[in-house]
């Protein structure tokens, strides 16, 4: 253990840079999988039949491709495809895990809304709100409520899987680990402080979202 | 620009890649399974230490980066305790422990949802405690837990592509040795997404239709 010190010290320059690329990876990618998966969802529940189809088919297919495919493709595909000369990993990075996260949170906002009762939105409309004020002040709020375990999963989920990003060269803390790994030959302190981070960072967010979703739970019942 | 000779061309070079990509699927899962049921079973009836044991092992795995997982045992395994595995062994092994952590979670709340009546019941017929369990609870706790065990089934598919960060050759490590060799990129890693979307969205739609059959109407 006193090695995992050593190289923590040495290396906090490096380290912190990297801490800093993995929460902004993070919040970028979490925001644009929030914002997709909302306007899918809410395409899929109210665009009619055949934008639910085209948005469903859409969202089956980014469910298929692993994400480290969809981000090497990101990354070394997209550009070409683009004719981009310069294109960041960074980017690169956001794009996949914010496709990835989003499809999945697409159908956890269509399952919420779907499970907000017809009479609500009816209601709504009959007290003289146009549609996009019953959706925003009436459906969604409830909706919100019973869609956050699962959102709290992904977003879990988003953060493990942001390590992926390492293998496209995105400075984030793993791949700032197997740098160091590769300078002192010495895997074991480096990714056991590693996992124990990733450890107790997991498991206090999952905490935090999990106590905020029990203050809120009761006004999301049915 | 996209050139499509070389997008059809990369399929025949990914086979041997896809061999492996499925043998690891069916590997493991069926292991995985096992290891799950014990795990689960340890945290519902045995003694508390046990239990706690089981729970610690179950937490660490669901809330750490398979990846991470991966490469710890790949190269801690040999430089600290002497164990030198084969690459693939050591994937499979990593891999049999990420996912019976997350079926165990599935698998102890299928357990616990099947009512005590029905141990009682059981029982009362005369069956041990663990003819009661694999007579009774356990067939009917497995058809619940069947859609998401299914689930778990397609995810490890798409998270055996993880294994080529470490020189296993699989489906993705194919397309990535393939690349550099003929840089086709683009055609290359579509051909690529193709195959997974190919294999990968007849299994999620199964799923789905799984869900949809066990669906409780209330």
């Amino acid at each position: 253990m006193l090695d995992a010190f050593e190289i923590v010290r040495r290396n906090l320059g490096l380290l912190g840079h990297a801490f800093l690329i993995t929460v902004e990876l993070n919040v970028a990618s979490i925001a644009l999988a929030l914002s997709l998966g909302a306007l899918m969802g809410i395409g899929r529940v109210y665009g009619g039949h055949w934008a639910n189809r085209a948005l469903g088919l859409v969202i089956d297919v980014v469910r298929s491709i692993p994400i480290l495919v969809i981000m090497v493709w990101a990354f070394f595909g997209l550009p070409l495809l683009l004719g981009l000369k310069v294109f960041p990993a960074f980017i690169a990075g956001v794009l996949a895990l914010g496709l990835h996260s989003g499809v999945y949170i697409a159908e956890i906002v269509r399952g919420g809304l779907a499970s907000v009762r017809a009479g609500q939105m009816h209601a709504a409309l009959a007290l003289g709100m146009s549609w996009w004020q019953a959706v925003r002040r009436i459906v969604l709020p409830q909706a919100a409520i019973r869609m956050m375990p699962p959102l709290n999963t992904r977003i879990v989920r988003n953060i493990k899987d942001s390590v992926l990003a390492s293998t496209i060269a995105v400075q984030e803390l793993f791949w700032a680990a197997n740098l160091l790994e590769g300078e002192t030959a010495k895997p074991f302190p480096i990714y056991t402080t590693l996992m124990v981070f990733y450890f107790i960072v997991i498991v206090l967010i999952a905490r935090v979202l999990d106590r905020t979703y029990m203050k809120v739970a009761a006004r999301g019942a049915a | 620009m996209f050139h499509l000779p070389a997008f059809l061309d990369a399929f025949p070079a990914l086979l041997s890649g896809l061999r492996v990509t499925i043998e690891l699927t069916l590997l493991v899962m069926p292991c995985a399974v096992v290891v799950a049921l014990l795990l689960a079973l340890a945290r519902l009836y045995a003694p508390r230490p046990i239990a706690n044991l089981a729970m610690g092992r179950v937490e660490l795995w669901r809330a750490t980066p398979l990846l991470l997982q991966l490469y710890w045992l790949y190269y801690v395994m040999p430089s600290e305790f002497g164990i030198l595995l084969p690459g693939l062994a050591t994937v499979a092994f990593g891999l049999i422990c990420n996912v019976s952590a997350f079926l165990s979670e599935n698998f102890r709340a299928g357990i616990a949802s099947i009512r005590a009546g029905q141990w009682h019941a059981g029982r009362a017929l005369g069956m041990s405690e663990i003819q009661a369990f694999f007579r009774i609870v356990m067939p009917q706790a497995w058809s619940r837990v069947l859609p998401e065990t299914a689930s778990m089934w397609v995810e490890l598919f798409k998270e055996t592509s993880l294994v080529s960060t470490l020189a296993v050759a699989d489906l993705t490590y194919r397309a990535l040795a393939l690349r550099t060799e003929n840089y086709r990129t683009l055609e290359v890693l579509t051909a690529l997404a193709v195959a997974y979307l190919v294999l990968a969205y007849p299994q999620a739609k199964f799923c789905d239709w799984l869900y949809r059959r066990q669906r409780v109407h209330e």
